[in-house]
């Protein structure tokens, strides 16, 4: 059976396993976590430098959003120049900085700090999230058939 | 209007959608004003980056406690707005910031 890293969205949790688990068991946050992929996981859990660890496609970054965005309260924006564009930064950003941080914010340069800027954020505690029904960078919105 | 290049500073991010919004409008209040940004990339040059995280504290308010693209800053009177702004929004704080100084 093909196991898989995930990353909680919240409280950035590593598990190593066939599916992700419904509650966080560090941070007990519901249906946060996220595919991940060996260089995040490694990074995050400080076994992998920047530079090494093998990382998701621009293509299967795509496949990732999706597959976490099913069956919750918010969807991948239907812009898909904007998604397209998200995901091209996310992906140059794990690659040159080694971890996948949000393009449209700059991080600090302290690793604890910055790892809330991590693709997804935990977007739901942001004021755009409760304003405007996006996160920051407008790569999900909330649903609007619920 | 006298143009200051070094007075206003458009912080942006390459793979910033809400940046690739606001580009044209910097440009149309250029040529309607005649004020100037300097334009700092921060994803692809580490110097730029430098620079807006040592306005942290500034920006930071100004973004809801990070260090947000695009972000506006007027370095005399050390005052940032951030986000994606309407034009006629961006226009008021630039000439506001300009008169002020």
């Amino acid at each position: 059976m093909r196991k898989y890293y995930f990353r909680c969205t919240v409280c950035n949790d590593i598990h190593f396993g066939v599916s992700p688990p419904m509650v966080c068991p560090t941070c007990g946050a519901t249906r946060a976590y996220v595919r991940s992929d060996e260089k995040e996981a490694g990074v995050i859990q400080g076994f992998m430098a920047k530079d090494e660890g093998k990382t998701f496609t621009a293509s299967e970054m795509s496949e990732v959003f999706e597959e976490f965005a099913n069956q919750q309260e918010f969807v991948l924006n239907p812009d898909t120049e904007r998604v397209n564009l998200l995901i091209e930064g996310v992906v140059e950003n794990e690659k040159r900085h080694g971890l996948k941080y949000c393009p449209c914010r700059m991080t600090m340069g302290k690793f604890e700090e910055d790892l809330a800027l991590v693709c997804p954020c935990n977007f739901r505690v942001q004021k755009t999230w409760e304003e405007k029904g996006e996160c920051w960078c407008g790569l999900f919105v909330k649903r609007r058939d619920l | 209007m006298m143009a200051d290049k070094s007075r206003l500073i458009m912080f942006w991010g390459r793979e910033c959608p809400h940046c690739r919004i606001m580009m044209p409008l910097v440009e149309r209040l250029e040529r309607e004003e005649g004020v100037k940004f300097q334009r700092l990339e921060v994803w692809h040059n580490e110097e730029n980056a430098k620079k807006m995280r040592a306005l942290a504290n500034v920006i930071k308010s100004a973004c809801g406690g990070f260090l947000g693209t695009p972000t506006f800053y007027d370095s005399q009177g050390d005052e940032a707005i951030c986000g994606e702004q309407q034009y006629e929004v961006l226009r008021e704080w630039a000439l506001a910031a300009l008169k002020m100084g």
